[in-house]
C-alpha cells in the first residue's frame, strides 16, 4: 500500500502513513496530501487511490474552514515559481472571504492578511508549490562579488530541487532562502569593502593635500 | 491574483536588466584597468590573490572596443561563465513567465552546478600558479 504524506490543519507536514490510516490521522477530501510519484500536493478527494479510504464529506464540514485555500492555490499555479506559500495564503484568503470589504488588489488587504499569516512567515515560510532554487542570484553573486559566499549559495540552490522532489517541503524552501540570503551576503559586503576602499583612497588623497 | 505575481517578475526582472545595463555602461565609457572609480576586486584587494573572476570589467571594456582576443585573456573562465550564467537567465525568465519543464530543469541540474563550482575552484588555483 501507498504511504501518503498530508498537510495538518496547523500547515504542520506529517507523515509517510498508509492510506488506509488517513481517515483516522483526521485528513478528509479536502486535505491535502502528497505521496512519492506525484508531481504536487492535491486534496486527497481528487485522487482515485484514496477515494475509499477518506470520508467524502466535502466544504461544509466542521473541517472546511481549516483546510486552508492556499495549498488549492499552489497547486493550481505550480509552475509559477517562487512567491511562497505566505503571499498565496494572504491573497486567496482575502479574496475568498473578502474581510477587509475590498478588492483583492487593496493594499489594505494585503498587508492585513500577510500579518495574520505572521507566525507561518517566522517558520521560514511554506509552499506546496516547487520553490524558486534562486540559482541565478547565486551564480551572479559569484561572478560579479568575487566572494566564496556566492559559492555556498550555488551549492545551497543546487539541493533545493532535490530536497524537493523528496518530499522535504520546509527544507527545500529553507535552502532557497538561505541561497538568497547568501547571495545577498556576497554582494553587501562586496560593496562594504568597495566603500572602505574608497574611504582609504579618499585619505590618502586628503594627506596628500595637506 | 496573477497579476500580482506576473507584476512582481517583471519588475525584478526590469531591475536585474536595468543594474547589468548600467554596469555594462559605465565600464564601456571608462578603463576599469586605470580609472578609480571601477569596483575593486576584494580578493584581490585582500589577499593579493586574483580570484576567478578577476578581470571580467577589463573584459567587458576591451569586448566593447572590439578587442575580443584580449578580452579573453583577461578571464578564459569567461567562456564558462558567461554562457553558464546566462543559461540559467533564461530558465529563470522562463519560470517566471510560467514555461518550467524539463527544459529548466535541465538547465538548473545540478551536475552542471557542481561542475561550475569545481571548475571555479579549479580555475581559481590554475591562474594564480601561473599569474594568467
Amino acid at each position: 500500500m501507498k504511504q501518503y504524506y498530508y498537510i495538518t490543519p496547523n500547515n504542520e507536514q506529517k507523515g509517510p502513513v498508509e492510506a488506509c490510516m488517513l481517515a483516522s490521522c483526521g485528513v478528509d477530501s479536502n486535505t491535502m496530501v502528497w505521496t512519492e510519484g506525484m508531481a504536487n500536493w492535491m486534496p486527497a478527494g481528487q485522487i482515485p487511490d484514496l477515494a475509499f479510504y477518506i470520508n467524502t464529506t466535502s466544504s461544509g464540514s466542521s473541517t472546511s474552514g481549516s483546510t486552508p485555500p492556499p495549498f488549492n492555490r499552489a497547486y493550481s499555479q505550480q509552475s509559477s515559481g517562487q512567491a511562497g506559500g505566505n503571499n498565496n495564503y494572504g491573497q486567496s484568503q482575502t479574496g475568498g472571504f473578502n474581510n477587509y470589504g475590498q478588492g483583492p488588489t487593496g493594499n489594505a488587504s494585503w498587508t492585513g492578511s500577510t500579518n495574520r499569516m505572521g507566525g507561518m512567515n517566522m517558520s521560514g515560510g511554506f509552499s506546496a508549490s516547487k520553490p524558486d532554487n534562486n540559482l541565478i542570484w547565486a551564480i551572479l553573486s559569484t561572478i560579479f562579488c568575487c566572494l566564496p559566499t556566492g559559492i555556498y549559495a550555488i551549492i545551497l540552490s543546487l539541493r533545493v530541487n532535490d530536497l524537493y522532489n523528496q518530499g522535504d517541503l520546509i527544507g527545500a524552501q529553507q535552502a532557497a532562502n538561505d541561497a538568497k540570503r547568501w547571495a545577498l551576503y556576497g554582494l553587501i559586503i562586496n560593496i562594504v569593502l568597495q566603500l572602505v576602499y574608497a574611504g582609504l583612497f579618499g585619505l590618502g588623497i586628503l594627506a596628500n593635500f595637506s | 491574483m496573477p497579476s500580482h505575481r506576473l507584476l512582481n517578475s517583471e519588475k525584478s526582472l526590469c531591475s536585474l536588466l536595468a543594474f547589468v545595463g548600467v554596469v555594462i555602461l559605465i565600464l564601456c565609457m571608462i578603463d576599469p584597468a586605470t580609472n578609480v572609480l571601477a569596483p575593486k576586486c576584494p580578493i584581490h584587494l585582500l589577499t593579493g590573490l586574483s580570484c576567478p573572476g578577476c578581470g571580467l570589467q577589463r573584459a567587458i571594456h576591451a569586448l566593447y572596443h572590439g578587442r575580443v582576443a584580449e578580452a579573453l585573456s583577461y578571464n578564459y573562465f569567461l567562456l564558462i561563465s558567461i554562457p553558464y550564467a546566462m543559461a540559467i537567465t533564461i530558465a529563470w525568465v522562463m519560470k517566471k513567465t510560467g514555461h518550467s519543464g524539463w527544459v529548466t530543469d535541465e538547465i538548473e541540474h545540478p551536475r552542471y552546478g557542481w561542475t561550475f563550482v569545481i571548475l571555479f575552484f579549479a580555475w581559481w588555483i590554475v591562474r594564480n600558479i601561473y599569474h594568467i
